[in-house]
């Protein structure tokens, strides 16, 4: 299993070393990863969808699984392999010999990719959210002692976030303003000076002892639509997904049951392990003792078929419409005939369409209200560089990466906010202007733009929760749900 | 409901900031929330640790600051300790060598700062072994370790022993296994995971410093967690050191196979993944192969569906008018559906072999999961008796199944249009030869389908790919999970979309409703863009699919990354042959006009080109334009080729013409650009030639094919560009011209086309009979390239161009360039239409699409396509250690193996202290249903109602037999164990009695009382009255008949056949424990006649009077009878340092109390000069043992080597019950060890077998006489003899 893991910062600069077992694998699997890494670190090999506000380009030359020549100390050369996932800029490295044990069978791949992001999830949890390079460089030494207590001789140990918290105390705002006030890191160890009380529960993702002053539980059904649109807004391929986030503040050992308005518009899900799988399959009931706090209850996947009472799991009408205009054409410098330049025009308009398949909640009032709009626009990599003005928003274009981010915010119908700019184009100096410019218009293939947003109280499959009894326990939690849809990957293609 | 839709997240204060940060992390979206992390951020930023990464520390300050000077719990101190900790490891991060601070942080082990504690230990992990020194420092903090490992707090021993172990460091390694061994009987379930965790850590230290005996050791302890280890926490762990240090002794896993199963669900979700892909192999070792694995439902629909080469064939084979099977998916889904509900019956399910035809076996198979739900619920009503836990489950899943019912997703399947059969229950298909482990294992993972983990789900579908059964559910159900969690981060995408890749050539329908998920997306890294692209090609199986699919390409080609433009433009080419495929097959099922289907796919293919000459027209870029070419050499090859099929290509719109021009303008470019004159052109010509792009090579060599191919064409006006005879020998002059003149300069692939093309013409000129002055420079030029390809440098060309040639000159012979050919001769000539058919003949179209691993040579590289592997991954067996897939076994290992777990299964939560015990309660995988019987074993009186409701059950099964109501009613309440191993204790002291007090009683009274418990069970006629006995106290009645039946293992195919009037099943699950009262009499008869040469006398070792009441007294069994019970306790027999004791266990307490959980238990331990057990099979638990009753158990004993000392070999052993625990001893006298295969010898033989014997110098002579002694001991010589194992000489 993982012999060592890794984590370099977006630089290449290693910022967390570990080695699990007696074999120590020489830092020069980092170097042979990151000069293949960097070879497209600005090129769009796929964009970071996290919520970040900043647009991080992903490197896409490196596959997640590579085989690499370790030299050890000795001058013996063995190969290991490289499983390297991309978070928030960092760069999580474990190397792996091929097999799990002596003559065992192979590592496999899928459970140390899995398990490089719960560690990457974790240190969201702990160190906030993006979990960058700043983040982990502050907070190293909790990192280290997450490690510590996640990875036991390379493979998976305590991973439940409940169960963590129990023995590694995060650093809490408290003490980071505790910290600023006193000034410096004269009085930094407040922390966990005594030992944590939970003992390693029976149900690994709970606490023990768990108490709270008020007992409630809120429940947010979360529909994304992934979907490619042609730029008439013809809708390509669409799917749904939803996630059930719950935070639940309930004291004891609760036992939750919940049930659905219609089961049948989940064709496919998964579970977070408190559920038990069985009443599912028997009843199509979700019966769970949930963990303290925040957690991912259920994925599920929107059935096709069923398209109970206008829902249809597959949107023909998105919400909202995002037209985009490029094009590529000679322009004169005012200079002279000889000056000719190639530039390109590029114009968006983004509206909001009260017409859609969402289904809102019945307490709904008022028009409708798309929030958190944005739109990343990818250049191609002849464009040197652009300007844009939108009569909306603000945007951010990175020269670097050759992305724009148009952030709009909220987006009513009678909102139409619209973008326009000029890209200036790289030089070329080979052919003549004809040539160049089909040469460009031919590499550079506009890509996708990415669309961003969301709705509150509306849902795209209209399932919605129609109870939910707590039993285990004598008080009477208070019960919040809403829906909100928002994109998954919603992309407008450009051509 | 009326809940509030809105949910005011509490506005989040300080104090809930942790949970603010999580609820962020968990995706809940609240835009006021967002701003806190910032503002977080920004104050952390100047106050966190990131300045430990700066230089502005120097190393001396931080050395003064690892010195603990006063109080260590002090402050100030700690916050020292805190900044030079943080400083070091911030260094090492760095990469830099901070190993000279290790003097300085050794000290620190004991510093009662945790967090300062746990940077020490990283510290010292990291450099404990780093060199001489280090490794002597390290010793320091042994001490510091030990300590903690008695700490109070759970977490601390468990901290303790995992940073003891880490430690590289051979000098302690005794010391390490010394604090596993007590940590693995820990309380608390945690530690004892990381004790479990630990063995994997110490095994290949102890294998490196060559102590093997110390490693198999470990190994022993390892297989005691497995077995009786309860907490799903421990189990998980101790699956994953299995895979660590001894992947391969599958076998180890009998006695725990059914529990794991019945836990998979509880499992944590690491650990599932390695338990899953263990049972997988250990699935492979010990059972065979499922019919129903390649020859299921889904696996029949797919195999029909999976577009091969050979599935062209089908056209040819159309007339077989019963070959209905070979239709396309929408109809067999469609008119197999109904009829199986028409004229199934559930007749002879058993022979739903691999027919010849196909279609009946699909049909027979249908047909059975119809009414296997019916059949199976006959069998299953001993299912609950068989297995109490696995029972339940199946009855869970069928509830389900039948709840959703065949026939009504039949009705919807057929609605539906040709979608994935959604049908039936859990076991719908042909499983019915399946044991009943594999289908536990089966059915107890399946749930998992729904984890969040991706690799859990994965490790899924492979078990159920590789092991299970082809039926078109598990199919289904496999193919949506992995559509659902390809949907996830873009690495964990790569390897699942790697995976689907590979499953989808071997079973494409359970992909077919998802293929607009492939479709590749802008944020789509380039490693997965290829893959879906293979993907969607692949799941091209019908018109709308394709025409889907063609549509995507046509936004592909377009990209910006080249080398994905270049693979989306060849896979519009498998899609252009893929159509005439599926539409002939639809054309050979009758639905179309097979001249329509043809058109029909005549038409993509067109569309295809035009297409593509678009592109190529457009594009400037040398691969696309390159790739274009040949992707358009391929399509019109395919249209050319008219198979068997006389469709004549309809082109309206004259698209093979402006493809036909495209690439000769292309050809001339290509040429032109090779020779230098060219250049010389016209201006007018040459910008028009410069405006196609350059090409590589391959792509040139393939245009020139098609000139070959359209050139010699029949249809010269009719046929792909209509022109005139004069303008087409144009063309063919200028680019024969432009050929010979580059000829020099062009690729080698080129030359050889170019050697073909001349042939070619020089033939169909040969053949055509119309002069023109033209035809004579034509000819010329032909024979110039050949004769130039004859004189060429590349061997490959010289060869062809002198065959071909050759050909041409015994055929027509050659007029112009004849240097180096034989001259024509009359008698070897070839007549013209010989040579027409070896070079200008019809060629079968070659075939671009991917073939399966099937059709690879499947089994040979099952493991490098066995998808979810890393040798899938990277594409190649990787590192060459990873073992392949273990072969099915010949046929099913038997259930009786994994027998010994259940009872101590279900006996453990009351043993256990509450922690490991109600986690398996608590979230059993199986419904709520079964916690009855999980809580059953722990509360008597529930044991009792269950075992008489299984009587009922058999009584109103079986006609009265009258032996089998008790038989069954045993086998019910725990018969399904047969013994059971133990935890290792430690303990001294044993009450050894003295030899010769009242040994002839006890031997006599046992005799009695052993002739009298196997008569009672003996007599078939009386075991009304004994049935209620035993079943009152059931596992008393268990062991006793057990233990007595043991010695006679043949039995039972006796039994089995003399009670023929029991339904095959029943026999044959109860196989190996039904015989147990008929073994007793037959047994008992042999025993009491021959009991004292067997086994040694009684002794007693617990006595009532100290033990509560609790007598114990065991003896030594001797050859064959020992001989059998080692084998039934899956001990060796032949091992001379095994031995076996027989146990009576009675109660003897006088307040007539009953005693409860018997049990004896072994206490591990190694003193020096002992030799201790390397293997115990201890007696399973007595639960209850009322008063007067007695139980005749078994105890085997391997001890770790064989000796020639007597009484170095030591056995300890707790005998414990309610009423306390005595610690006894087990000492084999010499000649137990010893094998008396001579009853007795006369002192002759004895001289001289001891002369025999070199190197024995000390000869013990001693003469009895007996006649003085007086009655009493008379016994005294035998009684030694029988002690000692001793012979006695005939005097």
């Amino acid at each position: 299993m993982i012999q060592s893991l890794f984590i370099l910062s977006p630089t290449g600069e290693v910022l967390i070393e570990r080695h699990f077992r007696s074999t120590l694998t020489p830092r020069t699997v980092c170097d042979t990863f990151w000069s293949r890494a960097s070879e497209s670190l600005h090129h769009h090999g796929g964009i970071s969808t996290a919520s970040s506000s900043a647009v991080i380009p992903l490197y896409d030359s490196v596959p997640p699984v590579m085989e690499v020549d370790a030299n050890d100390a000795t001058g013996q050369t063995t190969s290991v392999y490289l499983f390297s996932i991309l978070r928030d800029g960092l760069s999580y490295l474990a190397a792996c010999p091929c097999t799990t044990g002596h003559d065992g069978p192979e590592t496999p791949p899928l459970l140390v990719i899995e398990f490089l992001h719960r560690i990457a999830d974790t240190f969201v949890i702990y160190f906030g959210n993006p979990a960058d390079e700043a983040a982990v460089k502050d907070n190293f030494s909790t990192a280290y002692q997450l490690l510590e207590e996640m990875v036991d001789y390379g493979w998976p140990l305590t991973t439940e976030p409940n169960a963590l918290t129990d023995l590694i105390r995060p650093p809490t705002v408290m003490a980071k303003i505790h910290q600023a006030i006193s000034g410096g890191y004269h009085s930094s160890t407040v922390l966990s000076e005594a030992l944590p009380t939970g003992t390693v529960s029976n149900m690994p993702w709970r606490k023990a002892q768990v108490s709270h002053p008020n007992n409630e539980i809120y429940i947010d059904i979360i529909e994304e639509i992934d979907a490619i649109v042609n730029p008439n807004g013809y809708v390509i391929s669409s799917e749904v997904s939803g996630t059930i986030q719950a935070q639940s503040n309930l004291s004891g050992v609760p036992d939750l049951i919940l049930t659905f308005n219609d089961v049948t518009l989940i064709d496919d899900c998964s579970f977070h392990p408190c559920v038990r799988y069985s009443r599912f399959e028997k009843d199509k009931v979700v019966s769970f003792v949930p963990p303290d706090g925040g957690f991912e209850l259920m994925r599920y996947r929107v059935s096709r078929e069923n398209s109970n009472g206008g829902g249809t799991a597959h949107p023909r009408n998105m919400p909202i419409q995002v037209v985009p205009r490029i094009s590529y054409g000679r322009l004169m410098d005012g200079s002279g005939a000889n000056h000719e330049e190639v530039r390109g025009s590029i114009s968006l308009s983004v509206t909001a369409r009260s017409i859609s398949s969402l289904i809102y909640a019945s307490s709904r009032r008022g028009p409708l209200v798309i929030e958190d709009v944005s739109v990343v626009i990818p250049f191609p990599k002849f464009v040197r560089t652009a300007s844009l003005n939108v009569t909306a928003g603000t945007i951010i274009y990175d020269e670097a990466g050759k992305i724009a981010k148009w952030v709009i915010g909220k987006l009513d119908e009678k909102k139409r906010p619209q973008l326009n700019g000029t890209m200036i184009l790289e030089d070329g100096s080979e052919n003549d202007v004809d040539d160049r410019m089909s040469s460009m218009i031919e590499d550079g293939e506009q890509p996708p733009l990415l669309v961003t947003w969301k709705i509150l109280l509306a849902s795209v499959s209209g399932l919605n929760v129609s109870g939910l009894s707590v039993t285990g326990e004598h008080y009477k939690p208070y019960k919040g749900v809403r829906n909100i849809t928002r994109s998954g990957t919603f992309q407008i293609r450009c051509h | 409901m009326d809940w509030p839709t809105t949910n005011p997240i509490p506005t989040t204060g300080i104090p809930d900031a942790i949970t603010s940060l999580s609820e962020q992390a968990s995706g809940l979206v609240n835009s006021t929330m967002l701003t806190l992390p910032a503002t977080l951020s920004n104050i952390s930023n100047p106050y966190g640790d990131a300045h430990f990464f700066e230089e502005s520390i120097s190393p001396s300050t931080v050395r003064t600051q690892l010195v603990v000077t006063g109080d260590p719990s002090n402050a100030s101190t700690t916050l020292n300790l805190l900044k030079g900790m943080k400083w070091l490891l911030a260094n090492m991060s760095k990469g830099r060598n901070v190993s000279d601070f290790f003097s300085a942080v050794v000290k620190l082990v004991g510093v009662p700062n945790l967090e300062v504690r746990k940077m020490v230990y990283i510290y010292l992990a990291r450099y404990a072994n780093h060199d001489a020194e280090c490794r002597e420092l390290a010793l320091l903090s042994i001490n510091a370790f030990q300590r903690g490992l008695s700490d109070r707090e759970p977490l601390c021993r468990s901290l303790a022993l995992r940073v003891l172990t880490v430690l590289d460091v051979p000098d302690v390694l005794q010391l390490q296994i010394l604090g596993v061994q007590t940590c693995i009987k820990d309380g608390s379930p945690y530690v004892r995971k990381c004790a479990v965790g630990a063995i994997g850590k110490l095994y290949p230290r102890c294998v490196g410093a060559g102590d093997l005996s110390q490693a198999e050791n470990l190994v022993n302890v390892l297989t005691r967690v497995l077995e009786e280890e309860a907490s799903t926490m421990v189990l998980t762990s101790a699956i994953i050191t299995f895979t660590e240090i001894c992947p391969q002794r599958l076998e180890l896993l009998h006695g725990c196979y059914r529990k794991i199963c019945h836990l998979l669900t509880d499992m944590d979700e690491w650990g599932q993944v390695v338990v899953i892909d263990t049972l997988m192999r250990y699935c492979r070792v010990f059972f065979k192969q499922p019919k129903g694995q390649k020859g299921g439902s889904a696996e029949k629909i797919d195999v029909e569906r999976r577009v091969t080469r050979s599935t062209r064939k089908h056209v040819p084979n159309r007339g077989k008018g019963n070959m209905k099977g070979d239709t396309s998916v929408e109809n067999t889904t469609n008119d197999s559906l109904p009829a199986m509900g028409l004229d199934s019956k559930p007749a002879q399910p058993a022979t739903n072999g691999i027919a010849s035809s196909t279609k009946k076996v699909k049909r027979r198979v249908v047909r059975k999961a119809f009414y296997s739900d019916e059949e199976d619920e006959s069998s299953e009503e001993e299912l609950p008796v068989n297995y109490p836990v696995g029972g339940n489950i199946a009855q869970t899943l069928r509830d389900t199944s039948i709840g959703a019912g065949f026939r009504d997703d039949a009705a919807a399947v057929a609605t539906t249009n040709g979608g994935p059969l959604l049908g039936g229950g859990f076991d719908d298909d042909e499983d019915g030869d399946l044991s009943e482990d594999h289908k536990l294992l089966l059915s107890s993972s399946l749930p998992l389908l729904k984890s969040r983990n991706s690799a859990v789900v994965l490790a899924v579908c492979s078990l159920h790919y590789y092991c299970g059964i082809a039926s078109v559910k598990i199919r289904t159900a496999l193919g949506k999970a992995l559509v659902r969690i390809h949907r996830d981060r873009r690495e964990i995408q790569y390897i699942v979309l790697v995976s689907i890749r590979t499953l989808v050539l071997e079973c494409p329908s359970a992909f077919t409703p998802f293929l607009n998920d492939f479709f590749v997306k802008g944020t789509d890294p380039s490693f997965t863009r290829m893959i879906k692209l293979d993907i969607l090609v692949s799941l091209c199986m019908d018109p709308t699919s394709i025409e889907a699919a063609l549509s995507e390409l046509r936004t592909y080609v377009r990209h910006s990354d080249k080398a994905f433009v270049g693979a989306s433009i060849r896979a519009v080419g498998k899609v252009s042959e893929l159509a005439r495929i599926v539409y002939d097959r639809r054309a050979s099922t009758g639905d179309i006009d097979s001249s329509r289907a043809r058109s029909d796919a005549n038409l993509i293919a067109l569309d295809c080109l035009s297409g593509l000459v678009s592109l190529s027209e457009f594009s400037r870029n040398e691969v696309v334009v390159g790739e274009c070419a040949e992707t358009m050499q391929r399509i019109l090859a395919q249209l050319w080729s008219n198979d068997g099929n006389n469709v004549s290509v309809n082109d309206p719109t004259k698209i093979q013409e402006r493809v036909l021009k495209r690439l000769f303008l292309i050809l001339s470019r290509a040429l032109m650009v090779e020779s230098v004159e060219e250049e010389e052109q016209s201006g007018k010509h040459k910008q028009l030639v410069s405006r196609a792009a350059r090409v590589p090579d391959s792509a040139v060599a393939s245009i020139v094919w098609v000139v070959g191919e359209w050139s010699t064409m029949n249809e010269t006006l009719t046929g792909p560009w209509a022109l005139e005879k004069p303008q087409k020998t144009m063309i063919r002059l200028e680019i024969l011209r432009l050929l010979a003149k580059s000829f020099n300069e062009i690729d080698s692939q080129t030359k050889l086309q170019a050697v073909h093309l001349s042939s070619k013409i020089l033939l169909l000129l040969k053949s055509d009979p119309s002069m023109s002055d033209q035809r004579n420079k034509e000819e010329a030029i032909c024979e110039f390239i050949l004769s130039m390809g004859r004189v060429d440098v590349i061997q490959d060309v010289r060869d062809r161009s002198r065959y071909e040639s050759n050909i041409l000159q015994s055929s027509i012979g050659l007029a112009h360039d004849t240097a180096g050919l034989s001259p024509c001769n009359a008698s070897n000539l070839m007549t013209l239409e010989k040579a027409k058919t070896m070079l200008l003949k019809q060629k079968p179209t070659a075939s671009s699409l991917s073939l399966t691993a099937q059709e690879l040579g499947n089994s040979d590289n099952e493991d490098l396509f066995r998808f979810g592997t890393l040798s899938s991954i990277i594409g190649y067996k990787s590192g060459g250690s990873g073992r392949p897939l273990p072969k099915w076994a010949e046929a099913d290992s038997p259930s009786s193996l994994r027998d010994q777990s259940v009872l101590l299964h279900e006996s453990e939560p009351s043993r256990r202290d509450g922690i490991a015990g109600t986690s398996s309660n608590l979230y059993s995988s199986s419904s709520s249903d079964d916690e009855s019987s999980d809580d059953s074993s722990s509360d008597d009186s529930e044991s009792d109602s269950d075992s008489s409701a299984s009587s009922d059950e058999s009584d109103s099964d079986s006609d009265s037999s009258d032996g089998k109501p008790a038989v069954i009613s045993m086998f019910g309440s725990n018969g399904v164990n047969n013994q059971v191993s133990v935890a290792p204790s430690l303990q001294q002291h044993a009450p050894v009695p003295s030899l010769l007090n009242n040994g002839s009683d006890e031997s006599s009274s046992d005799n009695d009382s052993s002739s009298e418990s196997s008569d009672d069970s003996s007599d078939e006629d009386a075991p009304k009255g004994d049935t209620n006995g035993i079943s009152n106290t059931p596992a008393v009645g268990t062991i006793l008949d057990m233990s007595l039946a043991a010695n006679q293992p043949q039995i039972p195919t006796q039994y089995a056949s003399r009670n023929s009037n029991v339904s095959s099943i029943v026999a044959a699950g109860l196989e190996d424990l039904v015989m147990t009262p008929l073994v007793v009499d037959k047994n008992d008869v042999s025993k009491s006649t021959n009991s004292n040469g067997e086994s040694s006398a009684w002794k007693e070792y617990v006595r009532p009077e100290l033990g509560g009441g609790l007598l114990v007294k065991m003896r030594f069994l001797r050859e064959t009878s020992r001989a059998n019970e080692c084998k039934i306790m899956g001990l060796d027999p032949e091992n001379a340092s095994t031995v076996c004791l027989q146990v009576h266990i009675e109660n003897k307490r006088t307040d007539a109390g009953t005693l409860r959980h018997v049990r004896i238990v072994h206490r591990q331990g190694s003193s020096s000069g002992v030799i201790v057990p390397s293997r115990v099979v201890a007696p399973p638990e007595i639960l209850a043992l009322k008063k007067d009753k007695v139980s005749t158990v078994l105890l085997g004993i391997t001890f770790s080597s064989p000796t020639d000392k007597d009484g170095v070999s030591v056995a300890k052993f707790d005998v414990k019950s309610d009423r306390g625990t005595t610690p006894i001893e087990i000492r084999p006298t010499l000649g137990e060890f010893l094998d008396a295969t001579i009853k007795s010898i006369s002192e002759s033989e004895f001289d001289k077998a001891f002369d025999d014997m070199h190197g024995i110098h000390q000869r013990a002579t001693s003469t009895f006489s007996l006649s003085p002694m007086d009655e009493a001991n008379e016994h005294i010589p035998s009684i030694v003899q029988q002690h000692f194992n001793l012979v006695s000489l005939l005097l």
